[in-house]
């Protein structure tokens, strides 16, 4: 397990930033954390979300293109680090680890 | 559906301000996507409301606080060069600097006066620990259908507050006595003694320095001031020693001593004892007014913290049922009402009132100068600012030309001003410091220094300051930001621009003068109609004295006639009033017409000789005579008010009575009729009066005026020695009427000393700007001027050019100013029931000295400008 520690939307922000690759703004994560996962998130949360990561150095960014659904505001896409994967991995082997430990309980 | 390119105003300007900008463009894209995809499948109402959510969830720290702070570094490196250029400038403008530092000086200097003063005024009552919960019980009674608002309450309340009220928390009552003599040992000496209940101090807040607040529980106890202490007991310990008042039968015993009173608190004592009196709470001690006013006492009560006013009245109300009901007590016009503490002071006055009164209309006055000086303080700047702007435009256009933006052109304009300022403000402390003995004797013998560091003056002071700093920066600041840079540099700036906004705050500036020198005019005019004015009596060389309560007849008698004695004495006499406030008042039955009426007279008492002494005439009839038997108690004068307010054709000869009670005690004639007398301020008119000897002289009346023939300090020896005398063991109370009398306008002598003095301020600071202005305008006209003379223009010609555009100014300017002042001034004079005409007279005056004022200021600078060679002139650039 690392050091860092990452709380569960953090985790959810840095995957889905992960999944996302080019797409991967804030608008976007917003929508499609809304769409898979059927849950409420707010734009303010995804974002500060993505800053507290960027400062932890587990995603970094770049600016993008613009489009007129933006109304000419260019986009900010975030791409995972190297730390930023490895502690991914790192969670959800420890993860899987205690899953592993549970035990299997049979349904008759 | 149509795609939004932007975010709704509102939604813009929320996001701006909370947003970094770094962060702005990112998030705002992402709203405007997430709300147009939102306007697809929810609408776009829904929509909206989504968007105002997701924007007020942005005011997390998470993003506020990724705000960075930044300093302008090349802001503060300026900052020394702004300083330098300053004082390089202010080395070569030598006097438009003195100029501007004067005025701002003299304004700066007169504000933190009046500060101080306000806030002092402001302050009465307020050191009372919980002041806003302590309240005093006031009572309006209706006497022949005029409602009269009392500032005591029946001292009954106290039994029935004692009852318990859940509302209070405790309460005092505190009753006024006359003058009092204090004697301890054979020495007597004078002091205010109240009586009060021994809750007294956990109502209002004393300071102790011996004893302790337990002090009135004894009867027989009294609690005395540092200074009164001092006076009797010298250096012995005051406390457990015994004292008698005014040659009673009682003895006091010191219980402790308080430090003096404040000067900011709303009544001044010398001594509490404990209050022994009580009274019924009945009918008869509120239907008639005098059984009303001796059952009467002030009354305090300091109530619960989360009590309300109303609900402590209305069980007052209710208790007060049991005795009188409601419904007699509302035909009886008799109400009760609470008074705040802290409003005591400055509320308007109450029948029988024992409260020091400020007056919140010289507490406007005092800040309506304070805002004039401050305007005219600011023209003034701005004037200066203007003359110099010529020199300043260079090299502001070389600071442009160096990149300087709008932002350093404004830092430095408020850099200079605030320069100005705080010299202005550090000069005129050191000049209230150094004039400070004189200005406590105009405006408050209570003021002093040290008020300068209270948090009021401070507060009003800086307040002050703010606004002269942004009101001078605000006009020059403009001009320098938009002016045009190579007008700037080139110098080139016609006569006729920035000279706009100018001319507005020169008409400001002359109906601020001309309403104060109105003012001043007209305050000065009825201080001389006041002095000068036939009070009905010869007040020169006039003595009062004032007997102590003890004084008998017999002593009178002998006193009276060692007086006669004295070879400068002309004449004395021994009465009922004091001049300048003070007589009796009673029910009189007289006979009008054919039937007996009853009128509310004013009454003196006195001997016969008071008409001699005072230097009255007689108009009618003849005067009382008190070695005629026959006329103590039946001879009645009256003076010529009374006439016109009896209705009376033939008055001498008409029956008058009075206390029919004691039927035939007080009956007689009118004998006679004296002239009008003013005994009271002449904020009071003439009261319809009846003179009659003292009651069957069972004692006598304690005024003793003597008329003497000069006012050598040989017959005031004198008379002091006479009164030793008779009285050993008393200090005499003795006053020249005249000094009394000038006393009792001290208030307005005041107003008008220090309207006086702002009105010259106003006036010196404005002749500084317009003879600046003119200087300017002339150099800049001197082309102009040349081309006139060579045209054939005289000098004179050319002056009254250049003067005349101010003149035109200034006589609009007053003319505008002259109706304000006058409606003001009939405000003022409307609290004299004698008052002067404020008459045409006046407004030629004002005319007369702003029209001496502008051509003082201006008429050097346009003679010499005329008299410059026409060559030269047209020759220069």
């Amino acid at each position: 397990m690392a050091k860092e520690f990452l709380g569960e939307f953090e985790e959810l922000v840095l995957t889905m930033v992960a999944v996302l690759q080019e797409e991967a703004y804030g608008a976007a994560i917003t929508a499609e954390i809304e769409h898979r996962l059927r849950r409420e998130v707010t734009l303010s949360a995804v974002h500060v979300t993505l800053y507290r990561l960027e400062d932890k150095g587990y995603i970094r960014s770049k600016v993008g293109g613009a489009t007129k659904e933006r109304g000419g505001r260019r986009k900010r896409i975030y791409t995972v680090t190297s730390a930023g994967l490895a502690i991914l991995k790192a969670m959800k082997e420890a993860r899987m680890g205690l899953w592993k430990l549970v035990p299997q309980l049979k349904i008759s | 559906m149509k795609q939004q390119e932007s975010l709704p105003k509102w939604a813009g300007y929320i996001l701006k301000a909370i947003c970094p900008a770094r962060l702005l463009e990112e998030v705002e894209g992402d709203l405007i996507q997430r709300f147009n995809r939102h306007c697809l499948s929810h609408g776009m109402s829904r929509a909206r409301r989504k968007l105002l959510v997701d924007i007020i969830k942005y005011l997390r720290p998470g993003i506020f606080l990724r705000h960075t702070i930044s300093f302008n570094v090349n802001g503060f490196s300026m900052l020394r060069n702004y300083i330098l250029s300053s004082y390089r400038h202010v080395l070569k403008f030598k006097l438009n600097a003195a100029f501007k530092l004067v005025g701002l000086t003299l304004a700066v200097f007169s504000l933190l006066i009046i500060a101080m003063y306000v806030s002092y005024h402001l302050s009465f009552d307020r050191y009372h620990r919980d002041y806003e919960r302590i309240f005093r019980v006031n009572t309006e009674r209706t006497e022949n259908g005029i409602p009269e608002r009392y500032g005591i309450a029946p001292l009954a309340f106290g039994q029935i507050l004692s009852d318990g009220f859940p509302e209070i928390e405790s309460y005092a009552r505190i009753a006024v006595a006359n003058r009092s003599d204090l004697k301890f040992n054979g020495k007597v000496v004078w002091g205010g003694v109240f009586q009060a209940d021994s809750s007294l101090f956990d109502v209002l807040t004393f300071t102790f320095i011996e004893g302790d607040r337990r002090a009135l529980r004894e009867p027989g106890s009294i609690v005395l001031t540092r200074s009164l202490a001092k006076k009797i007991f010298n250096e012995t310990s005051p406390l457990h020693q015994v004292l008698t008042i005014n040659n009673g039968e009682q003895l006091f015993k010191v219980t402790a001593i308080i430090e003096d009173m404040p000067d900011n608190a709303h009544f001044r004592v010398d001594a509490f004892t404990l209050l022994a009196a009580d009274a019924p709470f009945n009918i008869n001690n509120i239907v008639s007014p005098p059984e009303f006013v001796d059952n009467a006492s002030m009354l305090y009560v300091k109530l619960r913290p989360l009590a309300t006013k109303a609900s402590f009245l209305t069980r007052l109300e209710n208790t007060l049922d049991k005795s009188v009901s409601k419904k007699i007590r509302k035909e009886l016009g008799f109400k009760i009402y609470l008074q705040p503490l802290a409003n005591l002071y400055l509320d308007p006055p109450l029948k029988y009132e024992f409260t020091r009164k400020g007056s919140t209309l010289y507490l406007y006055i005092f800040s309506l100068l304070g805002f004039f000086l401050l305007s005219i303080a600011c023209i003034n700047y701005t004037n200066l600012s203007l003359v110099n702007f010529l020199h300043r435009a260079r090299e502001m256009g070389v600071r442009k030309i160096m990149g300087g933006g709008r932002r350093e052109v404004v830092v430095q304009i408020i850099i200079e001003t605030l320069l100005y300022c705080v010299t202005s403000l550090l000069l005129s402390v050191l000049l209230l410091y150094a004039v400070f003995p004189s200005i406590k004797e105009v405006i408050d013998p209570a003021l002093t220094l040290s008020m300068l560091l209270k948090p009021g003056p401070v507060l009003i002071g800086s307040v002050a300051l703010f606004a002269l700093l942004t009101a001078s920066a605000i006009l020059p600041a403009s001009w320098f930001v938009n002016s045009n840079v190579i007008a700037d540099l080139k110098g080139a700036y016609g006569a006729g621009r920035k000279i706009k906004a100018n001319v507005v705050l020169l008409y400001v500036q002359f109906a601020i003068s001309a309403i104060c020198i109105s003012a001043t005019l007209t305050v000065g005019k009825q201080m001389t109609f006041i002095h000068q004015k036939d009070l009905g009596l010869d007040r020169r060389n006039l003595l009062v004295l004032t007997m102590p309560e003890d004084f008998t007849k017999g002593k009178m008698i002998q006193l009276k006639s060692a007086l006669r004695e004295i070879p400068e004495v002309v004449n004395a006499s021994n009465s009922s009033f004091r001049i300048t406030g003070g007589y009796w008042k009673d029910w009189y039955t007289v006979e009008v017409g054919n039937e007996m009426q009853s009128f509310e007279l004013y009454e003196v008492f006195s001997d016969d000789d008071l008409f001699a002494t005072l230097g009255m005439t007689l108009k009618a009839g003849r005067l009382f005579n008190a070695d005629n038997r026959a006329d103590s108690g039946a001879a009645f004068v009256i003076n010529e008010t009374a006439v016109r307010a009896l209705g009376l054709e033939e008055p001498v000869g008409k029956r008058i009575l009075t206390h029919p009670e004691d039927s035939g005690k007080w009956e007689g004639t009118i004998v006679g009729v004296v002239n009008d007398i003013h005994i009271n301020t002449l904020h009071h008119k003439v009261q319809p009066l009846v003179m009659r000897l003292p009651w069957q002289n069972e004692y006598p009346e304690y005024f003793v005026y003597v008329r003497v023939s000069e006012a050598s300090a040989n017959a005031l020896h004198a008379i002091r020695a006479t009164y030793h005398e008779i009285q050993p063991g008393y200090p005499l109370e003795l006053e020249f009427v005249d000094d009394y009398y000038n006393g009792a306008y001290a208030a307005e002598r005041k107003a008008f000393t220090s309207l006086q003095f702002a009105t010259l301020i106003i006036l010196v600071i404005s002749s500084l700007g317009i003879f600046s202005l003119s200087m300017y305008m002339s150099a800049r006209r001197m082309k102009e001027f040349g081309i006139r003379k060579v045209l054939g223009a005289t000098i004179p010609q050319i002056v009254f050019v250049n003067v005349g555009h101010f003149l035109k100014i200034a006589m609009v300017a007053s003319a505008i100013a002259l109706p304000l002042s006058y409606l003001m001034m009939e405000e003022w004079l409307g609290g004299f029931a004698y008052q002067t005409n404020i008459g045409i007279g006046l407004f030629v005056w004002v005319f007369i000295i702003v029209l001496v004022m502008t051509i003082l200021s201006t008429g050097f600078v346009a003679v010499s400008a005329a008299k410059v060679n026409p060559v030269d002139a047209i020759r220069k650039l």
